[in-house]
């Protein structure tokens, strides 16, 4: 949907409204005055036929001259009586070679038992002019208030608002991972002041709330490490006894692969929970071939074991500030990964450059499904081993970093770059 | 040899003294700061074993106490918190080693050995067992004296075995003790089995007396025959 800002969300509707509202005002203003001038013409043209009549009897029967030899009335005699008639009629004038507006009256009246028909003019012309002028200028003046009006108020509102927007921003560039406090600017409206306060205890609330559940991962693991040693030794110890039967020894075997499953689970949420609570502050040069080489020399027997290809491609002398911990997980977990993933002769193979670390292996099945391959315990084999925390944890990793972790399939490869 | 267990977790307490004197070693044990702090002022011990979280005080307080009496007891640091800052902390404050709950007990023996050797300078640099020599530092076994060639790998699982003689180390704690965190058990478990077979072959062939026994599928174990 399309979205506009407040500001000129609610201008706009105001110009609106008033337009509309100024038009219905003009076009009442102007009939209004058009009717009420009328009345009054007819009233000037009423007045000036009683004059014309009383002066015609004063008279006797004469047609009355106009002191000013201009005369704006016509007397005929006439052999119907009828009633007064005020019309709109055009004259020719003959000095602008054009037809005029004229207001007519016609009247009769009797005079010594005879019946005459009295017609009386009188321009429009200059009253219409008249009530234009008034109507336009009237119209441009409030036409002109409204556009100051309409850039005062922007002006204005953007003013009135801007601790709202301040808010806006401010609210936009928190984070509730990050320690830092929320802090909002004092307004002098009291609406956002309110709003304001509210936002502060809502983030501060949930900041905790967050806070609280990182250390609690924290301090569970913890808290769970001794339990599961004392099992643990405890099931070592009888292990070496003489006296266990091959039956027992097997159901202590099982319960020893589950504590250790346990223990590490217990150790890779941990590490989770600590690198969500920023514990892995300490950064340093990391040499990549040389990590890489080393965590290969781990799975030397198994790459033989597997009959796995595996080719190198490392750039001399490429150092990676990062803490050294956490290089050392992620790339382990890469590599863990691509090995546990890949069919006996398969192959792997991994490039590290100054820009990134790519490792590919194939074949190992289908393509993985991208948007879940990073949610912790979201798991795509049927390793039992495995709880999906392996790439979770390395995407986490990537993004303390500030570095991409992507993942494509290519043909039957799987592809994983890291970009520095 | 005597060890002092500081531990306020009953319970691990108690399976530390009884791993410890099954193998002879001689040991007191506490569970607070106070009574650590008592013992270590009347006797000498070979090597502590120091749990971090103790109920009266940290543990870190007891390594700033020894240093003061200017005693050289070999400490391992037994803590639940798997924090670097701590572990820096505490071999910066003296103590020898640093082990994270929880932790298998051959993988304790092995470090407890390593403690006391180093506090017998030289003295632990070869390691007997039956006709067996290993040297530690030069990486190399021999077996009555001849020079025996193992890969890297298979030297790191018989040391840690004899490191843990008559004990049945459990196949968890030899892939975690070689391969750690790098490489996942599943994949490891062939290739422990592969690494075994090699040795065994290899100490038959040079008439080693000592002999690696698979035990239920649950460990092995060395023994003297």
């Amino acid at each position: 949907m399309k979205t506009r800002s407040l500001l000129s969300l609610s201008s706009r509707n105001y110009l609106v409204a008033f337009l509309v509202l100024l038009v219905l005002f003009f076009w009442a203003f102007y009939f209004i005055l058009h009717i009420t001038v009328e009345q009054n013409i007819d009233e000037i043209l009423s007045n000036r036929r009683n004059n014309v009549i009383e002066l015609f009897q004063a008279k006797d029967g004469k047609v009355p001259a106009d002191e000013f030899g201009f005369t704006d009335f016509r007397m005929e005699t006439s052999s119907m009586p009828m009633q007064d008639l005020y019309a709109d009629t055009l004259i020719f004038e003959k000095t602008d070679q054009e037809f005029d507006e004229y207001r007519k009256l016609t009247s009769t009246f009797e005079f010594k038992g005879k019946l005459y028909k009295l017609e009386i003019v009188k321009a429009h012309l200059e009253t219409e002019e008249i009530i234009s002028t008034i109507v336009l200028s009237l119209a441009l003046t409030f036409l002109l208030m409204l556009g100051v009006f309409y850039f005062t108020t922007r002006y204005f509102s953007a003013k009135l608002w801007q601790p709202f927007h301040d808010t806006l921003s401010k609210l936009k560039m928190f984070e509730i991972e990050k320690s830092s406090k929320l802090v909002l600017s004092d307004s002098s409206v009291e609406e956002f002041n309110i709003l304001n306060k509210s936002i502060l205890e809502l983030t501060e609330r949930t900041q905790n709330a967050f806070l609280n559940q990182k250390q609690f991962t924290e301090n569970a693991s913890h808290e769970m490490q001794t339990p599961l040693a004392v099992i643990q030794s405890q099931l070592e110890m009888w292990i070496g006894d003489p006296a266990m039967t091959e039956v027992q020894s097997e159901k202590i075997r099982i319960l020893l692969d589950a504590i250790q499953r346990l223990s590490k689970l217990n150790k890779t949420l941990l590490l989770l929970a600590k690198i969500d609570n920023q514990q892995f502050p300490d950064r340093e040069n990391n040499d990549l071939r040389l990590l890489v080489e080393k965590i290969l020399s781990y799975f030397e027997g198994h790459q033989e074991n597997l009959q796995i290809d595996l080719t190198l491609n490392l750039e001399e002398t490429v150092f990676i500030e990062a803490n050294a911990t956490l290089l050392d997980v992620l790339l382990t977990n890469l590599i863990k990964n691509a090995f546990l993933h890949t069919n006996k002769e398969g192959m792997i193979h991994i490039r590290t450059s100054q820009s990134g670390f790519e490792i590919r292996n194939s074949p190992g099945g289908e393509a993985l499904f991208p948007d879940r391959l990073f949610q912790r315990f979201s798991k795509q084999s049927t390793n039992k081993e495995s709880w999906g925390l392996g790439l979770a944890i390395a995407k986490k990793i990537c993004d303390v970093n500030g570095w991409s972790l992507e993942y494509k399939f290519q043909g039957t490869e799987h592809v994983f770059i890291v970009s520095f | 040899m005597k060890v002092l267990i500081v531990e306020d977790e009953a319970n691990l307490q108690g399976v530390l003294m009884d791993f410890l004197s099954k193998e002879k070693y001689a040991y007191d044990a506490v569970s607070t700061y106070q009574e650590a702090s008592e013992k270590i002022n009347l006797y000498n011990y070979d090597c502590i074993l120091l749990d971090i979280n103790l109920p009266d005080a940290s543990g870190f307080k007891l390594l700033d106490e020894l240093k003061e009496v200017n005693k050289a007891e070999g400490v391992i640091i037994i803590s639940a918190r798997d924090s670097i800052d701590d572990k820096i902390k505490g071999l910066n404050l003296g103590a020898d080693d640093y082990l994270t709950k929880p932790f298998h007990l051959s993988e304790l023996n092995a470090r407890i050995q390593a403690v006391i050797r180093r506090k017998k300078f030289d003295a632990g640099r070869k390691v007997l067992f039956g006709n067996i020599e290993i040297d530690l530092l030069q990486i190399v076994v021999k077996i009555d004296g001849n020079l025996v060639s193992v890969t890297k790998k298979e030297f790191d699982i018989l040391q840690h075995l004899i490191a843990n003689r008559n004990i049945v180390v459990s196949k968890n704690s030899i892939l975690e003790y070689i391969w750690g965190d790098y490489v996942d058990n599943s994949l490891s478990l062939d290739l422990l089995s592969t690494h075994l077979k090699n040795l065994k072959k290899k100490l038959k062939q040079a008439n080693a007396t000592v002999e690696i026994r698979n035990v239920y599928g649950v460990g092995y174990q060395i023994i003297e025959l």
